[in-house]
């Protein structure tokens, strides 16, 4: 662990005894070299620090591809009328990465796609920054957009990824996609 | 007296709302053998008093999905999956 991801921790904590038992789930046991050499191997990985789009990109270089559609996922500013100042993703990594192994793989059964590629982060992030970025190259079109909604919408529901939004007024709240 | 049920020990992770409920995120148990993860899991929501219903939640064994009726085996890994909110 480096020095400025314990800053992020302490920046981020107002119980500090409660926040002690999610410490674990704000960072992964890897390190980044690891986590993208994983992303490369698997399709799929979960970071705790920024997310080096190009690096993702070069993964995706095929000159048989004429197709390259990607997603980031945005932290945003507001979430219904709530005012949303940061947001801290947990993630639970042995599950998130064997999940995100299958999924990568059925991508590329259901779709006529080349390669794909997909990272989430977790940890503390601020308004603005990357927290899902999804790459797919295919020959045509199609493929690669399809797939990567199906990827986006696949990650949303299965991978262990929990979200608390911090607000304003200095609440703070869990959200889920479907429950 | 002699022990009627052989017990095995196991590991709980909490994540999410589950860890501020157990206030904690880890939990070491023996429990008896033969329990399932449905079992499980109603002995520690009473114990932590969790809110959820488990039939709003998933269940994984070292770091698999897994079904609620599938018995714990010595050494497993379980987490309750809490519905999630990547993206």
């Amino acid at each position: 662990m480096t020095d400025h991801t314990y800053d992020e921790v302490n920046h981020q904590t107002d119980v500090p005894n409660i926040d002690n038992v999610h410490h674990h789930a704000m960072h992964i046991s890897r390190s980044v070299d690891e986590a993208y050499a994983i992303a490369q191997q698997d399709g799929f990985a979960l970071l705790d620090c920024a997310i080096d789009d190009a690096r993702l990109k070069a993964m995706l270089d095929d000159d048989g591809c004429g197709a390259f559609a990607c997603f980031e996922g945005r932290v945003r500013n507001h979430n219904n009328a709530s005012t949303v100042d940061r947001l801290t993703y947990y993630g639970y990594e042995g599950l998130a990465l064997n999940q995100g192994r299958a999924i990568m793989a059925e991508a590329k059964t259901r779709f006529e796609i080349t390669r794909a590629v997909a990272i989430h982060r977790i940890g503390a992030l601020e308004i603005g920054d990357i927290a899902v970025w999804i790459g797919v190259v295919s020959a045509h079109r199609y493929p690669a957009f399809d797939a990567c909604r199906w990827i986006l919408d696949t990650i949303k529901a299965d991978i262990p990824v929990w979200k608390q939004e911090y607000y304003h007024d200095a609440s703070s709240k869990w959200l889920s996609n479907n429950g | 007296m002699a022990i009627v049920a052989s017990t095995i020990d196991i590991q709980i992770l909490y994540f999410a709302g589950l860890a501020d409920e157990a206030q904690c995120h880890e939990e070491k148990l023996s429990v008896a053998q033969g329990t399932s993860l449905a079992d499980l899991y109603a002995q520690l929501a009473q114990k932590h008093r969790f809110t959820r219903p488990q039939s709003e939640l998933r269940v994984a064994v070292n770091d698999y999905f897994a079904a609620w009726t599938d018995e714990v085996n010595a050494g497993d890994s379980v987490v309750f999956i809490l519905p999630v909110a990547g993206g």
